[in-house]
């Protein structure tokens, strides 16, 4: 039992140490490509972002920058995919909100955008600015705190008709933050659009549509005839996978 | 020397004039059924000593009044061109009224034979003629003379007329088409003081007036054997807006004329008269331009060049730079729409700067756009902007050209002292550019799973609730144990049986034998006051057998009971403690007798 609990031990601290060296590099070329940027050296700075990356480490930080990178490239579509990609981690960050504004107005996206359900407008809303970490702690904890009062009630049998609203309100509050946690984690991890990384042609059942670079579509599925997606305005069709850069 | 290049150019002039013409006209093309006309043939170009004398025409429904020729050369010299002229001149009377014709006619020329083109002439009634003031052979008055003046000769539709001409009948959308309104008249009629007397609209199309030459030269022009001096009056260039049938106003001009038959000698008063003449009205069919525009075109049609031109290659950051883009060529060039060069967004870009220059000298209009964009670089680097594109259709060839130009990259160097954007949002970033950097990375794990994906989550959820389980479960056990004695006994019963067996099976090798039996006795009397949940003290043999048999015990094993307790306590009480071996059978048939003892109690409570 001591040598087991010793051998976890030793693990767990071999194992914060590596993670500790791992973030010190991802936090140092991190450093580096920003300077990078500063310097003017857009390309180098981009490849610099994407080391880090390869550390196994990301941040809404290092997309947002990656992606005002490109932006200076010229590469659009490139800096709409890692600026949604810096949504995903930073939520309705004004910093970034205010680069996509500026992104968006420059690419002129020819179609118009569909009206978003309301229930989407609702939730995005509520909960679009924060992370699942947050929603997970405070439900754990409210969990936790549930059943210790289900504990008490158990092994005191306290009877009181506050004991009761208690242990009712926490546990279902805190089962539903663990369930929102649950879909923002979710919504985080899945992949739901593209951006158009080359201007295309999309093939539609009608015809063909030009879609310029940068424009952002949803992904539906895989297709003999290639990616089938979505543009804004609802038109479903066809596009070449290889210049689809998914967020 | 300045002598010999007088004459090499005097001798280049004449060779440059010597192109031949005949040519035959007629002094009026409508004469009274009492008039003669004279018919010239008109040599041009020619030596009079190569010409063989021609013979008069033939003619229908006119005679030959002299077979004599009247013979004239002229010579003239304009804007440096020498002509020379030779003529032959017949007089013809008309036989009736009507249509009269003098027939072609030929004229040799050296070694060379030249055709005249036939002449109509109509016959009128000599009453329908304007009658003619014979010229007193006495000097300008004469007092036999009517005292009236006549009425000055008419000027027909035939003396002055304009015509329109157009480049094309059909066009694109925004091809140019060319419309030149010439006017005709004879040499006698002098026009003067023309100017437009109506009203011109050209509606459907975008037009531009091309200039004319302000020293323009009378051309002459013979028509149906009637001399014709021809200026252009207005040349327009007209480019459809729309698709469709178009059609252009006729273009009226009103214009004071004299007669060319009247008498030269007639009154000075009476000499002008106003005319009015109009062109016929044009029309053009407008087509729309072909499907299949390339990306970037904005409608330019002709035919144009295209030039690119960075100010400067190097220059550091906050510096201007210009991208100058010119589009030259023959078109509409005042609705070119500026290209859209594709800018690295580091530049910080203006609004292009528009200069156009046209040239309307000539038939078509033609020209030179330039677009000037000033752009301030916000940061260093190499950059290459993509080459400028110009698509326009070029409706010659029917097709659209894409003109690109390359640019040379551009090296920024330095770096933004501050914030580059003049203007900041209230927020603190630039008005029209991105906010470049976050520094505060909380850093995540890549493609971290989500929560319904990972184990420990599911952990979090259950553990609780099993723990909560397992505490329930404990929490009952230990009431029940605290209040219902018999099931607190029972659970008992068999932990202290085996406790009790343990104990005597340590006292079996330590020469002990009453321990030991007292050990086994309270095994099997503990563990059946515990399954019973009686007092095991005190109780007699009968009072046993009774209790075992209320329970459901088998007699067999009652008397088994019985006979092994007396036996443990004839054993125990012995004068001789008993052999090992006999110590050891006990022990074991204790364990067989609890566990009979169990089996059939547990089939009974079953």
């Amino acid at each position: 039992m001591k040598r087991g609990l010793s051998i976890f031990l030793t693990f767990v601290m071999c194992y914060g140490l590596v993670q500790a060296q791992q973030l010190e590099d991802a936090l140092r070329l991190f450093d580096e490509a920003n300077r990078l940027v500063e310097s003017g050296a857009y390309a180098d700075a981009v490849d610099q972002y994407h080391t880090v990356l390869e550390t196994g480490y990301e941040s809404g930080a290092l997309y947002h920058n990656l992606a005002g990178a490109y932006y200076r490239l010229d590469e659009l579509g490139e800096a709409v995919r890692n600026y949604e990609r810096a949504r995903r981690l930073l939520g309705d960050d004004p910093q970034l909100l205010h680069n996509i504004q500026i992104i968006e107005s420059r690419i002129q996206s020819p179609f118009s955008e569909l009206p978003a359900p309301f229930w989407r407008t609702w939730w995005n809303q509520l909960f679009g600015q924060y992370s699942a970490l947050l929603f997970l702690s405070a439900g754990t904890g409210l969990y936790l705190i549930a059943c210790l009062l289900y504990a008490q009630l158990l092994w005191s049998k306290t009877r009181s008709s506050w004991h009761r609203r208690a242990r009712t309100g926490t546990l279902a509050l805190g089962l539903i933050l663990l369930l929102i946690a649950v879909v923002i984690s979710g919504e985080s991890a899945s992949i739901r659009g593209a951006a158009i990384l080359e201007p295309t042609t999309m093939t539609t059942e009608t015809g063909s549509v030009e879609v310029p670079e940068g424009v952002k579509v949803t992904l539906i599925g895989e297709a003999v005839a290639g990616t089938e997606v979505r543009l804004p305005n609802g038109v479903q069709g066809y596009i070449d996978a290889s210049i689809l850069g998914d967020f | 020397m300045r002598s010999m290049l007088i004459l090499a150019g005097l001798a280049f002039i004449t060779q440059i004039s010597i192109a031949q013409t005949v040519t035959g006209v007629v002094s009026s093309s409508t004469i009274g059924d009492q008039e003669t006309v004279s018919y010239t043939l008109e040599v041009s170009g020619a030596d009079a000593s190569d010409i063989v004398s021609p013979s008069p025409p033939d003619a229908e429904g006119l005679v030959l009044v002299s077979t004599s020729v009247s013979r004239g050369t002229n010579i003239s010299i304009t804007n440096g061109n020498v002509s020379r002229s030779v003529s032959y001149t017949w007089h013809y009377r008309p036989e009736r009224e009507g249509t009269a014709r003098i027939l072609e006619t030929s004229v040799v020329v050296g070694n060379q034979s030249f055709r005249a083109s036939a002449v109509t002439v109509e016959v009128v009634p000599q009453a329908q003629r304007p009658q003619r003031r014979r010229r007193s052979p006495f000097g300008g008055f004469n007092l036999f003379d009517d005292p009236t003046p006549a009425a000055p000769a008419a000027v027909t539709e035939q003396d002055i007329f304009i015509r329109a001409h157009q480049s094309s009948r059909e066009a694109y959308l925004n091809e140019q088409v060319t419309l030149d309104y010439q006017l005709y008249f004879r040499p006698g009629t002098l026009p003067r003081n023309s100017r437009q007397s109506d009203s011109w609209d050209a509606e459907g199309f975008w037009r531009e007036e091309l200039n004319l030459s302000e020293n323009q030269t009378p051309e002459i022009i013979v028509e149906n054997g009637i001399r014709y001096q021809m200026v252009s009056i207005r040349r327009v260039a007209v480019f459809p807006t729309r698709p469709g049938e178009l059609s252009i106003d006729p273009l009226k001009i009103a214009s004071e004329v004299k007669s060319p038959d009247a008498d030269p000698f007639s009154s000075f008063f009476h000499a002008y008269s106003t005319v009015e003449r109009a062109s016929p009205a044009l029309n053009i069919t407008s087509k729309a331009l072909p499907p299949g525009a390339p990306d970037g075109f904005s409608g330019a049609v002709g035919n144009y060049q295209l030039r690119a031109d960075l100010s400067q290659n190097e220059l550091e950051v906050g510096e201007a730079l210009q991208l100058t883009v010119t589009v030259e060529g023959l078109g509409n060039i005042a609705l070119i729409e500026p290209p859209e060069p594709d800018i690295p967004g580091i530049f910080e870009i203006y609004d292009p700067e528009v200069n156009t220059s046209k040239s309307e000298n000539g038939n078509l209009i033609q020209g030179r756009k330039t677009f000037t964009w000033l752009m301030i670089p916000r940061s260093n680097g190499t950059f290459q902007i993509p080459p400028i594109r110009f698509v326009f259709f070029d409706p010659s060839r029917e097709e659209y050209i894409i003109r690109t130009a390359d640019l040379d990259p551009v090296s920024i160097t330095g770096t933004s002292s501050g914030p580059v954007a003049v203007t900041s949002t209230a927020s603190g970033f630039p008005v029209d550019d991105i906010a470049l950097l976050k520094r505060d990375p909380r850093w995540s794990v890549v493609n971290r799973p989500p929560l319904h994906h990972r184990p420990w989550f599911y952990l979090l959820l259950f553990v609780p609730v099993l723990g909560l389980t397992a505490m329930g479960i404990l929490r009952r056990r230990a009431t029940r144990l605290a209040t219902d004695t018999a099931w607190a006994r029972n659970r008992r019963a068999h932990p202290l049986a085996r406790k009790h067996l343990k104990n005597a099976k340590k006292l079996l090798g330590g020469g002990n034998p009453d321990e030991f039996y007292a050990a086994l006795e309270l095994a099997v009397l503990g563990f059946l006051g515990n399954r019973l949940n009686i007092s095991e003290r005190g109780l007699t043999r009968p009072q046993l057998a009774y209790l075992l048999a209320e329970a459901g015990v088998p007699a067999t094993i009652q008397r088994e009971l019985i006979q092994f307790l007396d036996a443990c306590d004839a054993a125990r009480f012995a004068p001789t403690p008993p052999e090992y071996s006999r110590m050891d059978e006990h022990l074991m048939q204790t364990s067989h007798i609890l566990s009979s003892i169990a089996s059939e109690l547990e089939a009974v409570e079953q």
